[in-house]
C-alpha cells in the first residue's frame, strides 16, 4: 500500500461514523488502523487528520465521554451531519437538476455541481427526464482565476491584481459577489484605493490574483445587493431615430419596427435605441441599405465613423 | 504522488454510496462519471478494500466485487449514505438553476418549477448572505425556447423562419435541433440545418417563426442558395486585424476565434479565424477605425468600397 494516509484517513472516518458513542484519542490510536509510533507523532498525525477531514466538510464532534471525568474528550461524526438530507426530492427534481449540473462544460463550476450530482445520484432516485420537455443549455464558463475570487469573496480575504481598463493598475478589493452578467462573468467589491464599491470585468484581470490578510478581514454590507451594481451599465435614456432601408434588405432591423413603403427602392422605419454606441454598430452592419434621416447626431456620428474607415 | 490525499479520500467516500446505488458499472464508466482515469479507479478500490470498521477481519471491512468487469458493494459498512452537499457544489447548482429560470418567460410554469428548486438549496446554506449570483436580466428570454426544447427533447425536427445577419437575408429552414447554449449574452441554438447540410449555429432572437415539423423530409430539399457562402468572398488566408484599446469589447466577444500575436498601448495584433468574410466586413465598418485589416488587401478594398458607398448616402442628400 503506497498510500497510508488515504487509507488512515478512510478508516478514520468510518470509525468515527460508525461508532455509537464518542471514541477517546487513545481507543482511535488503538482500534483504528493507521495510527503507529510514538504518543506524540499520533497525536500531531491525529490533528493533521481532524483538520483534513474538516476541509473535506466532514464535521468532528467533540464531547464529553462520560459525566465524572469532564476533562476526557471524545470524538465522533454524527451521521446526519455528515449525510446528504435536501428533504425529499423527487425524481423530477433530480431530473432538473442533472440538467443545471450540466450548464457548466468546464472549469470549478462544472467540477462542484458535477460532483453534486454524483451524490445526489447516490441516494437511490431515478431519473425522470422523460416527460421534462427540457433542453439542454450550456452556460458561459468563467475565466480560470475565477476559483481565486470564488475563494476570496468566501473566506473575506481581501484582493489583489491587476486589472486593465485606461491603463494597467494594481487593485486592491474586497469581494462583495460574483455575476454572469450579458456573457460576461464581473467581480463587484469595495475598491481600497478609490474608496468606493467598483465593477471589475473579470476578463480584464491581467494575471494572477493574491490574497493580502486573514479570513474574515472584511464584512459585506447587509444592505449590498449586486444587481444593483451590474445594472448600471443598463441606465440610459431611450431615443427614437427615422431612418431608410432599402426594400428586402436590413431584415433585422425590420422586425423591430414598424415599416412603412417610402418609393420604389426604399422603406421607412422609426427604431428606439439606449446605446448610441451599440444602435452605430448595428446600423452600419447593413452599410449602404440603410440611410437615417433623424436625428442629425445620430448621422454626423455614423458619417464620421465611416470616414475613420475611409482614412 | 499522481493526486493529493484528500482528493483522493473524498472520492473514495463517494464511491461506495454511489456503487452502491449503480451497480454494476465498469471501472472506465465509473473512471468517465467520476472525471478521472481507470488507472485512479483501480486505486481506489484497491485502497477500500483494505479499509473497515476497526477489528479489520473479514466481517468489518468494505466488501466489494469485480464480476466480469462490473463492480458492485457487497458490504459498504459506514459509508452507505452520500455525503452532504458542500457550499461549492450548493453554490454551482443554485447558479445553473437561475441561469435555466433566466432562459424561460414569466409566465413559464416550469420557471416556477426551477425557482422552487433553487430557493430550496439556498435554503440549506447557513449563510443566508449568498453573493454569487446570477443576474435575472442576463439573458432575454425568447418566445420559443418552450417549443425548440420540446423538440430537442422529443427528438423532433423544427421549420424556422431565420434572420441571418451575414447574409441579410430571411430564410425558411428545417432543423434537427441539438443543443441551446449561450455565449456573449445571447442564447443560440445549434442544430443540423438542411438547407446548408451541415451544422449550424442561430441566435434564438433571429428566429422569427418556428413550429415543431410534422411533415416527413424532404429528401431532395435544396435551395437556391446552397452554397453557405459567396465564392468571390473565399478568404485564401486569416485576415490580420489590428484593434485598438477603445475597440476591447470587439476583441473580447470574440476571444475564442482571435490568435493574438502582438501587444503595445496603443492596440492588438491579432490573426481572425473567421469563416465568413461577410461577417467581419459588416462588423468592423460598424467599429469606425477601432479595428482595421492589416491583411489580405482584397478584404481591406471591399470594406473602405462598402464605406465608400454608406458615405455616399449622406453625400448625395446634402447635395
Amino acid at each position: 500500500m503506497s498510500d497510508p494516509k488515504t487509507e488512515r484517513l478512510l478508516n478514520l472516518t468510518m470509525a468515527l461514523l460508525a461508532t455509537r458513542r464518542y471514541l477517546t484519542k487513545i481507543e482511535i490510536f488503538q482500534s483504528v488502523a493507521g495510527y503507529s509510533g510514538a504518543p506524540e507523532a499520533m497525536e500531531r498525525m491525529f490533528e493533521r487528520d481532524k483538520d483534513d477531514l474538516r476541509s473535506l466538510g466532514i464535521a468532528i464532534e467533540v464531547g464529553n465521554l462520560d459525566n465524572y471525568f469532564e476533562d476526557e474528550l471524545g470524538y465522533r461524526i454524527f451521521p446526519s451531519s455528515y449525510g446528504l438530507d435536501i428533504g425529499e426530492i423527487t425524481a423530477r427534481e433530480l431530473a432538473l437538476l442533472s440538467i443545471a449540473a450540466h450548464s457548466w462544460s468546464e472549469g470549478v463550476l462544472s467540477k462542484s455541481s458535477q460532483s453534486a450530482l454524483r451524490k445526489l445520484r447516490s441516494l437511490g432516485i431515478s431519473l425522470d427526464t422523460e416527460d421534462l420537455a427540457m433542453g439542454w443549455a450550456r452556460f458561459e464558463n468563467p475565466q480560470p482565476n475565477f476559483d481565486q475570487f470564488w475563494q476570496g469573496l468566501e473566506e473575506r480575504k481581501t484582493l489583489q491584481f491587476n486589472y486593465s481598463s485606461a491603463t494597467l493598475a494594481k487593485r486592491t478589493v474586497d469581494a462583495y459577489g460574483l455575476t454572469l452578467w450579458r456573457g460576461f462573468w464581473y467581480l463587484v467589491g469595495f475598491d481600497h484605493d478609490r474608496r468606493e464599491i467598483r465593477v471589475f470585468k473579470l476578463i480584464r484581470v491581467a494575471d494572477q490574483v493574491a490574497t493580502v490578510g486573514k479570513s474574515g478581514s472584511y464584512s459585506i454590507p447587509s444592505d449590498f445587493v449586486i444587481s444593483n451594481y451590474v445594472k448600471f451599465f443598463g441606465a440610459e435614456d431611450k431615443h427614437e431615430a427615422r431612418m431608410l432601408i432599402r426594400k428586402d434588405k436590413a431584415q433585422i432591423l425590420r422586425s423591430e419596427g414598424v415599416v412603412e413603403p417610402h418609393d420604389n427602392d426604399w422603406d421607412q422605419i422609426t427604431l428606439t435605441y439606449e446605446f448610441q454606441e451599440t444602435f452605430l454598430r448595428k446600423l452600419l452592419w447593413f452599410g449602404p441599405d440603410v440611410q437615417v434621416l433623424e436625428p442629425p447626431s445620430l448621422i454626423a456620428a455614423i458619417v464620421k465613423r465611416v470616414m475613420e474607415v475611409l482614412a | 504522488m499522481s493526486e493529493n490525499a484528500l482528493d483522493r479520500t473524498a472520492r473514495a467516500l463517494d464511491l461506495i454510496p454511489f456503487i452502491l446505488e449503480n451497480p454494476g458499472l465498469t471501472i472506465e464508466e465509473l473512471a468517465k462519471e467520476f472525471e478521472t482515469t481507470p488507472k485512479e479507479i483501480t486505486k481506489d478500490l484497491n485502497l477500500l478494500f483494505v479499509c473497515g470498521l476497526p477489528g479489520y477481519t473479514p466481517l468489518e471491512l468494505i466488501d466489494l466485487s469485480f464480476e466480469s468487469g462490473s463492480v458492485s458493494v457487497i458490504e459498504p459498512q459506514s459509508l452507505d449514505r452520500p455525503r452532504k452537499l458542500n457550499r461549492r457544489e450548493v453554490i454551482s447548482l443554485i447558479l445553473a438553476l437561475e441561469g435555466l429560470a433566466t432562459l424561460r418567460s414569466d409566465g413559464d410554469k416550469l420557471r416556477l418549477e426551477i425557482l422552487k428548486l433553487r430557493d430550496s438549496l439556498v435554503a440549506t446554506i447557513k449563510d443566508a448572505n449568498l453573493q454569487l449570483a446570477t443576474h435575472e436580466e442576463f439573458l432575454p428570454p425568447s418566445p420559443f425556447l418552450q417549443i425548440i426544447e420540446g423538440a430537442i427533447s422529443g427528438r423532433s425536427d423544427l421549420n424556422i423562419e431565420y434572420l441571418s445577419g451575414n447574409r441579410d437575408e430571411r430564410s425558411e429552414r428545417r432543423v434537427t435541433p441539438a443543443q441551446l447554449y449561450t455565449e456573449n449574452g445571447f442564447i443560440y441554438l445549434i442544430g443540423y440545418c438542411f438547407k446548408s447540410e451541415a451544422d449550424r449555429t442561430f441566435r434564438l432572437d433571429r428566429i422569427v417563426k418556428c413550429e415543431r415539423a410534422t411533415e416527413l423530409v424532404a429528401t431532395s430539399e435544396t435551395s437556391t442558395s446552397s452554397t453557405q457562402f459567396n465564392s468571390d468572398h473565399n478568404l485564401t488566408e486569416e485576415p490580420i486585424l489590428e484593434i485598438s484599446h477603445r475597440a476591447r469589447n470587439f476583441l473580447e466577444e470574440n476571444a475564442a476565434v482571435l490568435t493574438i500575436l502582438s501587444t503595445n498601448p496603443d492596440f492588438t495584433l491579432a490573426q481572425i479565424a473567421v469563416l465568413d468574410p461577410e461577417w467581419l466586413i459588416r462588423s468592423v465598418l460598424g467599429l469606425g477605425g477601432a479595428v482595421t485589416v492589416r491583411s489580405p488587401a482584397t478584404l481591406r478594398s471591399q470594406i473602405h468600397q462598402r464605406a465608400q458607398e454608406t458615405l455616399d448616402r449622406y453625400n448625395s442628400r446634402l447635395r
